[in-house]
């Protein structure tokens, strides 16, 4: 083989390993960030808790599907967000949405709620640091997002503040969790789990590429699924 | 002095200043809406199906079932049996998540309701509003220390001004209640911040029936160790370390878990106000009404009007929940009050003029919302009875027909055993007769009472009634001048697997003394009771109850005052195991000296039976006479029946010698002055129809069969003898129901020869569309007639004699 021959193939094997190094990045669990395009739509299916008095446990559940609708790219908290529209209702409740993503790493800035509840509406606005995931357990949609990319191993620890009464503040360690989910044959999955400092779960998701929300999720007592096409 | 003022200056500065420092000033959020209380439904209890605990039977979910099932064991209950009532269940077990969403997301029920003829107090409504959200969804929070607890208020009472439920329970216990306001204070100690929480929530150990809010408070203790604003360690403190808040629940709205508990419809219940007539709270809003029964609720002033025609009366009942809930006057048209109703009292009001008369309602304390029943019965020149309205699974058919002329006005009037007016259809007939299933005239379900039947002229008629596959059982209209001072069951069968029901009514305005006697087969006293019936009040009895003497063979019911008030009915079941069939047969009297049988069967596939009872004091020597189809005599044979002695045989039993098929009617006599009461009972051999009637003495007159059964799947048969002592055309009429002949046959008869035929073929196919009555007089001559109808089938059959028009 003459040193020409083995620059060629050498050089045939570098750009292989560099495209398949390439195609692990992107079709294996490497770093994840979801996709979105304007007029895209999925649905969730909310599976709150359910209160049965002849049961055992006393649980049970009742669905509410949330429609999500990518309205575009607007300006929102002076930066430049991904404004999704989510409506849902069910058993007495009627739920619309607008939340603010930043463009530049899907991460939740605002959320403005509207709920109906009996005839009466309410109207309530979230505002999350971009440095931490978003936990919002008394929004009556799931409005949790991890930090994104997602790299499956990966653990990081972020300091949230929860604000008590006028003046207090209560601050916790939150961890998220990043592995890999068993793709059982379907595209590549992320486990995503936030627990505070005690252990407790504030949120789990499964988030798949190719997907553009969590495809499954619990936080509390409430669970969801995205509903298929 | 100038001295001591600058030194009290000086105090009550630092003294300030340390205030000021230390403590802020308490603050108190509240929901813009309030929670209601209620009642927490222990399981133990279980008082959403048992009524422990509340007001009994019908418990609220029974109600509830009662008005969209019909049954008070309904879904809603079963499904509540199961699961909201548990003997031993712990003693803090029950519904108060459930009433506690409730309270939270519905509008209180304030007031009593009439719904579906059925009251629905305030603690049903609220019950059935706890059960509805059994299956609540609801997002929930934990408190897992004073953070949870204290952001939980300030997100739901202080910012959204909306409730919280909050689990207060302890050991192990779990109590919820919706929390609607807290007060909020703490003082500073260095680092430390020590807070005083005082929540405000809905109780719910009120009676059920309690309205509006009785609130209840508790006041929890916590600290938090600060660093600067931050919050670094936090606890419960001053008696509240065991006993704080352990989670919250944030209801949204349910999916039922009954699933015989619909959620508009509980709605459309829960929110019903007051009685269906309302708006009627003057002489101008009167509502109109008719014979029936009324439950009604007094939260105002009730007006009620019947129109009457002179001649006219109208009975008036009242009850009341107490005495002197409401004042009842009535008015006559010219708006004369003629007369006040007590509780429990009847009033019967004269039309001596035309018009509207009014019933006015005046409630003594309007806010606690009395119900009353008010029963109304207009009673009109003639008046008859259909004795048995079985309760249960039965649809009703009723044919009335007149003498030809229209038969204006006609009220039918279902009532309870007691005799109360419960419903009733109105209407006047411009034709000769009505028909029709009582579902169409809003009559149904029926309580198990009678039918009164109400017109302007005499009628005639008969009441089907039919499980729709393998029952049937009539009998015709019991005018209430057949009314009698005795009346009298001369056969009551119990042996083999028959079982009988008897029943018997006090048709008079006044209550009776009665004495019922039980005989043997051969007359002697078996046993006797003393009853007393009220006006219109109905008693049922079977041989299964266990009260009837297993000797009994017979039983005759008098009045003790003489008055010609009492009417029955029998009943005969056959043995279950081998037939479903029942027969019927109206009871009236009075007895007679000679009664006659226009048709005997007795054939491979039908057996005639007879019951004649000597109702007398005396023995009586009884002659039974078997005549052929063409009037020959047969035979005659005796039997000496002593007082109150019943011979019970298959007809042709009695004639030996006489080949039973060309047996074809019987003529009984008892001679002069006997009291003979007698019924005869026909069954096929296969055991699935059976049929029964009375005997009565032949009619002078005419005689009308008010049915037409014949159709693809229902024959009906027609007999009728000549009881006359010459030859004597008899014609027999087919009409429509405006009394119009659509088909005329005349056969002449001799004395005592019967003619039998099929309803069609006597008046020859194709029958005509309109056929709805048939009519048969011969003159003067007295003729005796029957008519027998059933499924082609062969499962149902049901007859009677035909009757004749009786004012």
């Amino acid at each position: 083989m003459t040193r020409t021959a083995t620059a060629f193939f050498g050089g045939i094997l570098i750009v292989l390993i560099a495209a398949f190094a390439a195609w692990g990045a992107e079709e294996g669990t490497g770093p994840f960030m979801p996709s979105w395009e304007p007029g895209q739509t999925w649905t969730l299916r909310l599976e709150a808790a359910k209160w049965e008095s002849g049961q055992e446990n006393g649980n049970g559940t009742g669905a509410i599907l949330l429609r999500y609708r990518v309205r575009g790219m607007e300006e929102a908290g002076g930066e430049t967000c991904w404004a999704v529209e989510v409506s849902g209702e069910g058993a007495g409740l009627s739920l619309e949405a607008t939340l603010f993503y930043r463009a530049a790493d899907f991460s939740l800035s605002i959320a403005e709620v509207t709920r109906t509840r009996m005839g009466e509406t309410g109207r309530e606005t979230w505002t999350f640091p971009r440095e931490a995931p978003a936990v919002a357990k008394f929004a009556d949609i799931p409005l949790e997002t991890p930090v994104f990319p997602l790299t499956a191993p990966s653990r990081k620890t972020f300091e949230m503040e929860r604000r008590i009464g006028n003046d207090l503040a209560f601050r916790e360690k939150v961890v998220q969790s990043v592995d890999a989910a068993p793709g059982n044959g379907r595209a590549p999955s992320y486990e995503v789990i936030c627990k505070n400092k005690d252990g407790i779960v504030l949120f789990a998701q499964r988030w798949e590429k190719g997907k553009p929300w969590a495809v499954e999720g619990h936080s509390g007592d409430r669970k969801y699924r995205m509903e298929e096409p | 002095m100038k001295r001591a003022g600058a030194v009290f200056f000086l105090i009550s500065f630092f003294l300030i200043l340390n205030v000021g420092a230390g403590q802020a000033d308490a603050l108190t959020y509240q929901a813009d809406k309030l929670p209601w209380s209620g009642w927490w439904w222990p399981f133990a209890q279980g008082g959403l199906v048992t009524g422990t605990g509340y007001n009994g039977h019908p418990a609220p979910l029974e109600k509830y079932d009662l008005v969209t099932s019909g049954v008070a064991k309904g879904p809603a209950t079963q499904y509540g049996l199961s699961a909201y009532y548990n003997a031993l269940a712990k003693s803090w077990e029950g519904m108060c998540f459930c009433w506690a969403a409730a309270a939270m997301l519905e509008e209180e029920p304030v007031h009593r309701g009439i719904y579906g003829g059925l009251l629905f107090d305030v603690g049903d409504k609220k019950g059935i509003l706890t059960a509805v959200y059994d299956g609540t969804l609801y997002n929930f929070y934990p408190i897992d220390g004073p953070e949870d607890f204290q952001e939980i208020l300030e997100t739901f009472i202080g910012n959204r001004r909306s409730m919280i439920m909050m689990d207060l329970g302890t050991d192990g216990e779990i109590w919820n209640y919706p929390v609607y306001k807290y007060d909020i204070d703490y003082t500073e100690d260095g680092n430390t911040r020590h807070y005083t929480v005082t929540i405000y929530f809905a109780s719910d150990t009120v009676s059920p029936d309690y309205v509006g809010l009785r609130e209840s408070i508790r006041t929890y203790h916590y600290y938090y160790e600060l660093d600067g604003t931050v919050i670094t360690g936090s606890g419960w403190e001053s008696g509240s370390e065991s006993e704080h808040p352990v989670s919250a629940a944030d209801p949204y709205g349910t999916a039922c878990t009954d699933p015989g508990l619909d959620y508009s419809h509980a709605r459309e219940i829960v929110y019903t106000d007051d009685d269906p007539y309302e708006p009627n709270d003057d002489f101008d809003a009167a509502a109109s009404v008719t014979s029936g029964g009324y439950l009604l609720i007094a939260a105002n002033n009730d007006y009620f009007q019947v129109d009457l025609r002179t001649g006219d009366r109208l009975r008036i009942r009242v009850d009341m929940e107490s005495p002197g809930d409401v004042t009842v006057n009535v008015y006559d048209p010219a708006r004369a009050k003629i007369g006040i109703v007590c509780d429990g009292c009847t009033t019967t009001a004269e039309a001596l003029m035309a018009g509207a008369y009014v019933i006015e309602v005046i409630p003594a304390d309007p806010s606690a919302e009395p119900a009353y029943e008010l029963y109304l019965e207009q009673a009109l020149s003639f008046r008859g009875v259909f004795p048995n309205d079985p309760s249960g699974i039965w649809a009703g058919g009723v044919t009335l027909t007149g003498d030809g002329e229209a038969l204006g006005r006609v009220i039918l009037c279902q009532t309870d055993e007691e005799g109360n007016p419960e419903r009733s259809y109105s209407t006047e007939v411009e034709g000769s007769c009505l028909e029709g299933l009582l579902e169409a005239f809003g009559l149904t379900p029926s309580l198990g009472g009678y039918i009164r039947v109400d017109s302007d002229r005499p009628l005639a008629g008969m009441y089907t009634t039919t499980d729709g596959s393998d029952l049937l059982m009539g009998c015709n209209l019991v005018p209430l001048s057949r009314a009698y001072r005795e009346i009298v069951f001369p056969h009551i069968a119990s042996v083999s697997g028959w079982n009988t029901y008897f029943g018997f009514m006090n048709m008079g305005d006044s209550s009776e003394e009665l004495d019922l006697v039980v005989y043997d087969s051969s007359g002697g006293t078996v046993t006797s009771e003393r009853w007393v019936l009220d006006p219109g009040e109905k008693v049922e009895d079977d041989r299964f109850t266990g009260l009837f003497p297993s000797r009994g063979a017979s039983v005759s019911i008098s009045t003790r005052s003489g008055n010609d008030t009492l009417v029955g009915y029998l009943v005969y079941q056959p043995p279950l195991a081998t037939s479903k069939a029942r027969a019927l047969l109206a009871v009236e009297g009075p007895p007679a000296s000679e009664l006659h049988l226009p048709h005997v069967a007795a054939t491979g596939a039908w057996w005639t039976g007879i019951s004649v009872m000597n109702g007398g004091t005396g023995s009586a020597d009884v002659g039974f006479s078997a005549y052929d189809s063409e009037g020959t005599l047969l035979g005659t044979v005796y039997r000496t029946l002593a007082a109150k002695q019943t011979l019970v045989s298959m007809a042709a039993y009695l004639f030996t010698g006489v080949l039973p098929e060309r047996i074809a009617s019987l003529k009984i006599s008892g001679g002069t002055g006997a009291e003979l009461t007698g019924l005869v009972v026909y069954g096929s051999r296969d055991g699935q129809a059976l049929s029964a009637a009375p005997m009565a003495s032949s009619f002078p007159g005419t005689l009308y069969a008010p049915w037409w059964y014949v159709s693809d799947t229902w024959w009906e048969g027609l007999a009728v003898v000549q009881r006359g002592t010459s030859p004597v055309t008899v014609v027999f009429d087919l009409m429509d129901d405006t009394g119009t002949v659509l088909r005329r046959v005349t056969r002449l008869l001799e004395p005592e020869e019967r003619i039998i035929a099929m309803a069609e073929t006597l008046f020859g196919t194709p029958v005509p569309d309109a056929a709805k009555i048939v009519r048969v007089y011969g003159g003067e001559a007295p003729l005796s007639g029957i008519c027998i109808f059933g499924a082609c089938d062969g499962k149902r059959l049901c007859g009677d004699l035909l009757p004749g028009i009786v004012p």
